[in-house]
């Protein structure tokens, strides 16, 4: 389907999916330094497991999933970000991650746009909250659920 | 200015990858893409990404780089209008290679995946340029190999100035139509920015070339060719 991806897009998209009142100049540097990628149709890989954790992704449209075996995959909706664990400890991604809506919107945000955005407080913040929230995510497949104990 | 609808009506349609397909081949392309501008600056895909398509340039200057251990970019080549970013990915199934950056405000049409393997599919002869393409991009980065081990800064600032010319061709006033930092010549000659501007230095003195600010003109192609070792 033809359609037209503008700077400005993608701009305010992000701008409507931060938790906070991020500056303009600070998005257009993001947009700038990232790399906007479509995937079209589920079951598209972002990541497969083995790759090299160079940047991660940043969802502004649709859905993801991270597909653990043996368990049930931890899904990632618009605002969440795929990869970010592996590529914080610098370790090749241990999980597939695929999408999971028919359409896919995201940017991908490597090593020199990262250092970037951490020196912004508010999106350190941010990014320390995805993280605790990937943590959670991993912690409640290894949990039992409460009904186990009753 | 607007990327057009149709690649038929494309300016730079007679120079693309995609200039001897069928009109249906077409018709479907032009139905499925996408198109997108980048300013000058930013990044287009980034080295580790997993691409779902290929971008045809269709106006613009874009560099492919990678980035070394110590976040030092090493840039491997210029993508100019009409040529493909982020194929050779896609048909290896692989992450990216190399990442891509605008080097002016450059407009691009995206191809999604399912629709650049259905034109590869259905047109056999495409397919060949593709198998040609990489081909080529082979033998070109066996070369550059060859050049980084074995010459030293000065003939390969000579043969970069020359790739440069032969890429990009010269304005009405002589001078490479494309602008670089010297940090970018000395990102792609694997050398320090401090070299680079030493050796234009020299090279202006010799009378090989001149410079006017970031841009630089060829004065003598033939001494350069000498000094780089490239015999036509």
């Amino acid at each position: 389907m033809f359609r037209i991806v503008g700077f400005n897009t993608i701009q305010e998209t992000l701008k409507a999916l931060l938790p906070f009142n991020a500056s303009n100049l600070l998005l257009e540097e993001i947009v700038m330094q990232s790399s906007f990628i479509q995937f079209h149709g589920v079951g598209e890989c972002l990541f497969k497991k083995g790759d090299s954790p160079l940047g991660f992704y940043f969802i502004l449209h649709g859905k993801a999933e991270i597909l653990i075996p043996g368990t049930e995959s931890i899904k990632l909706v618009s605002g969440q970000m795929g990869g970010l664990d592996a590529f914080l400890e610098e370790e090749k991604l241990l999980f597939d991650v695929i999408s999971c809506s028919p359409h896919l919107e995201s940017i991908f945000i490597d090593r020199r746009c990262y250092e970037f955005i951490i020196k912004q407080a508010p999106f350190k913040k941010f990014i320390d909250q995805s993280l605790l929230r990937y943590v959670g995510a991993y912690r409640q497949l290894l949990v039992p659920p409460q009904s186990m104990f009753l | 200015m607007e990327t057009p609808h149709h690649c038929q009506m494309c300016l730079s349609h007679q120079k693309s990858t995609f200039s001897d397909l069928s009109n249906d081949a077409k018709d479907e392309l032009s139905r499925l893409k996408t198109c997108v501008s980048f300013r000058k600056g930013q990044v287009i895909i980034h080295e580790g990404a997993r691409p779902q398509g290929v971008y045809c340039i269709h106006n613009g200057k874009v560099k492919l780089y990678t980035m070394g251990t110590e976040g030092k970019e090493q840039i491997i080549r210029f993508i100019t209008n009409g040529e493909l970013i982020g194929y050779r990915s896609l048909l290896s199934d692989e992450p990216i290679s190399a990442s891509a950056t605008a080097l002016e405000d450059t407009f691009a049409c995206y191809i999604p995946k399912s629709s650049f393997f259905k034109v590869i599919e259905e047109n056999p002869k495409f397919s060949l340029k593709l198998l040609k393409m990489s081909c080529h991009e082979l033998g070109e980065a066996g070369k550059m190999i060859t050049s980084l081990a074995q010459k030293n800064v000065k003939e390969r600032l000579a043969e970069i100035l020359l790739i440069l010319r032969a890429t990009f061709g010269e304005d009405e006033e002589g001078y490479l139509n494309i602008s670089l930092t010297r940090e970018e010549i000395a990102n792609m000659v694997g050398t320090a920015t401090e070299s680079v501007i030493r050796l234009i230095s020299e090279l202006k003195k010799e009378g090989y070339i001149s410079s006017k600010g970031k841009r630089i003109a060829v004065a003598d192609r033939g001494a350069l060719q000498q000094i780089a070792n490239i015999f036509e």
